[in-house]
């Protein structure tokens, strides 16, 4: 246990283990259960009325809204766990740097609030 | 009497069980550290924790969560399933069979896709809802580390320098998973659950991320066994949350108030709590799934690859039960007479003891948070989905940035960590006095909106405001 890998053999182990057991247990239901395919039992269920087609249809522009919020947001976070860490030998200097960094982002998220994209009936 | 007496037994058994769990995991991992190569102590640790551990009590929450939902609505819960053990034959042992037929059920049912989803990723959308979360538990420190038979041992799979970044990277890839099962399927109730689930999934992954960086800060590290700490002892000072805000000495016992989490950082706990709560999907946050009511991202899987969904649900429970008690409930430290144990000289002697007791304790902890969230999923109505949206962005975001300025200011004012301590005990009294003062104000709102009512029924609250009892708001 020399080499600087050795501490992530084990997360390789459990990760490699991981995906064999995802993939080795629904197997099992692919062995033992019955097969008898029909073309009602086929078509997408849509609570017992007749299916209208495929689901391959644009659905609500909110959603995009929130997952580019995401990024924006999420990003700010990933930013404050290097000083995080960091902090306390940064000091008041630091402390106010990553105010400024973070009263940038909270007027962005005013602009937002205001806008209305954080309203999700409108 | 006698029930109280089985209650009593059913505990012991529990506490006996987790203590020898913990005392085998130790001795194994001396015994191959010794007589294998170093580091083959964290292999096994994969076993015991991760196979034994974890996945033994998603399987038995699966039963206990319906035992315990038929508990709250006055109902017996599962209890048909019999053994055809002589002796056992007509006891429905607290519904423990049914765990088995259950599992049986699912693997023998057709394993079906349908005609018009995609296959590939159809048969990937459970792989990615399932792996993700069973590789969550391998930085998480279930107990302290000692020495066996001349050798180190620690209950932790692995301590990588990225520490709990490898929980968040982890866990957002379950995203995949849902979003996957839901365009798969090529359903329209399974895509709008999956765009749904997906949506709730990262906005609260914004609130999970911002809620911990307070607890960062105040200990200098991201990796949980630092979080965790260790408690004084003859050759080293405290450190994370092993140390105290304030103690004393009564007989030479140490007692105090420790620096745990919660009471340091009672706004990250909460925010931290609400968010991965959201994030597991269950109620009041289950509009993805709802079992009964809203048809959910896996309405077109069956057998065993419907069962990954689930189990994964449970896992995830577990983990989140098992994360938040190491970083927000000491871990595997006890609140008072930590330093007293750790410094017996029987204890130093054989560390294995020591190891057993405290590692009994931390997943003692970890069945609390599972009870914890156990009661929340059977007693709040669910959200509605803006309800969820707002609460995610307009609450949880900013109180986790004030929380986070707020903290470092505390932090570099008082370093001792004594002013945090003092604000963390403020704000669970403010918590307090709200919860209390909420009560009464809905129950005369409840009075006052049945007497505005003609029909004079008792309707409750909210309720008949709204067509949809089950979308009914959260008060």
């Amino acid at each position: 246990m020399i080499t600087p890998l050795a501490p992530y053999l084990p997360l390789a182990v459990v990760l490699l283990l991981a995906g064999l057991m995802a993939m080795a247990i629904p197997q099992l239901t692919t062995r033992l259960g019955p097969k008898r395919p029909s073309a009602i039992k086929s078509s997408p269920f849509e609570a017992g009325s007749e299916s209208s087609g495929p689901a391959r249809q644009r659905f609500a522009v909110k959603f995009y809204v929130v997952a580019l919020l995401f990024i924006v947001f999420d990003v700010e976070a990933v930013f404050l766990y290097p000083w995080a860490v960091n902090f306390q030998a940064l000091g008041w200097f630091g402390y106010v740097e990553m105010l400024v960094f973070a009263a940038t982002l909270i007027v962005g998220l005013i602009y937002v609030w205001k806008k209305g994209a954080l309203d999700w009936e409108s | 009497m006698s029930r109280i007496l089985t209650m009593l037994v059913a505990m012991a058994t529990i506490v006996v069980a987790l203590a020898g769990g913990v005392a085998t995991a130790y001795l194994v991992g001396g015994f191959v550290e010794a007589h294998g190569f170093t580091g083959a102590s964290r292999l096994t640790n994969i076993v015991f924790l991760m196979l034994v551990f974890v996945m033994i009590i998603a399987t038995l929450l699966t039963l206990a969560e319906r035992k315990w939902s038929a508990f709250m609505q006055d109902r017996v819960g599962p209890n048909r399933a019999r053994l055809g053990i002589p002796g056992l034959k007509n006891r429905s042992l607290g519904g423990i069979p049914h765990i088995i037929t259950d599992v049986l059920k699912m693997l023998t049912k057709e394993d079906f896709i349908p005609g018009m989803a995609n296959r590939f990723l159809f048969n990937l959308g459970p792989l990615l809802a399932f792996a993700p979360v069973f590789a969550l538990f391998a930085v998480v420190p279930a107990g302290p580390t000692v020495t066996v038979l001349g050798q180190k041992v620690d209950m932790v799979v692995a301590t990588p320098d990225f520490g709990i970044l490898y929980l968040f990277a982890i866990a957002s890839l379950a995203v995949y998973g849902t979003a996957l099962a839901g365009w798969s399927s090529n359903n329209k109730f399974a895509l709008l659950g999956g765009v749904r689930a997906s949506a709730q999934m990262i906005s609260y992954e914004v609130a999970l991320g911002l809620s911990l960086v307070g607890l960062f800060l105040t200990f200098s590290s991201v990796q949980l066994p630092a979080l965790v700490g260790d408690v004084a002892n003859a050759l080293s000072p405290a450190t994370g949350q092993g140390q105290y805000l304030w103690s004393t000495q009564v007989f030479g016992l140490d007692i105090g108030i420790p620096a745990w989490g919660f009471i340091i950082q009672p706004l990250g706990f909460i925010g931290f709590f609400v968010a991965s709560f959201a994030e597991t999907k269950r109620a009041p946050f289950d509009v993805p799934e709802g079992e009964s009511e809203i048809i959910g991202y896996f309405v077109e899987y069956s057998g065993m690859k419907f069962g990954m969904f689930m189990i994964s649900e449970f896992v995830e429970v577990v983990v989140l039960a098992g994360v938040t008690t190491a970083l927000f409930f000491g871990g595997h430290n006890l609140p008072i007479f930590g330093e007293a144990l750790a410094n017996n000289a029987f204890m130093q002697e054989h560390g294995w003891v020591y190891g057993t007791i405290l590692g009994t304790v931390f997943w003692l902890k970890v069945l609390f948070l599972i009870w914890v969230q156990l009661v929340i999923r059977w007693t709040f109505p669910r959200f509605r989905y803006d309800q969820i949206q707002s609460l995610g962005w307009k609450i949880l975001l900013p109180v986790g940035l004030v929380n986070v300025f707020v903290t470092a200011a505390l932090v570099l004012w008082d370093p001792s960590l004594r002013a945090l301590g003092v604000v963390g005990i403020l704000e669970i009294a403010v918590f307090v006095a709200l919860t209390l003062s909420k009560k009464e104000n809905s129950e005369a709102g409840a009075h006052g909106d049945a007497h505005g009512h003609d029909h004079g029924h008792a309707a409750p609250a909210g309720a008949h405001a709204d067509p949809h009892p089950s979308a009914a708001g959260a008060h």
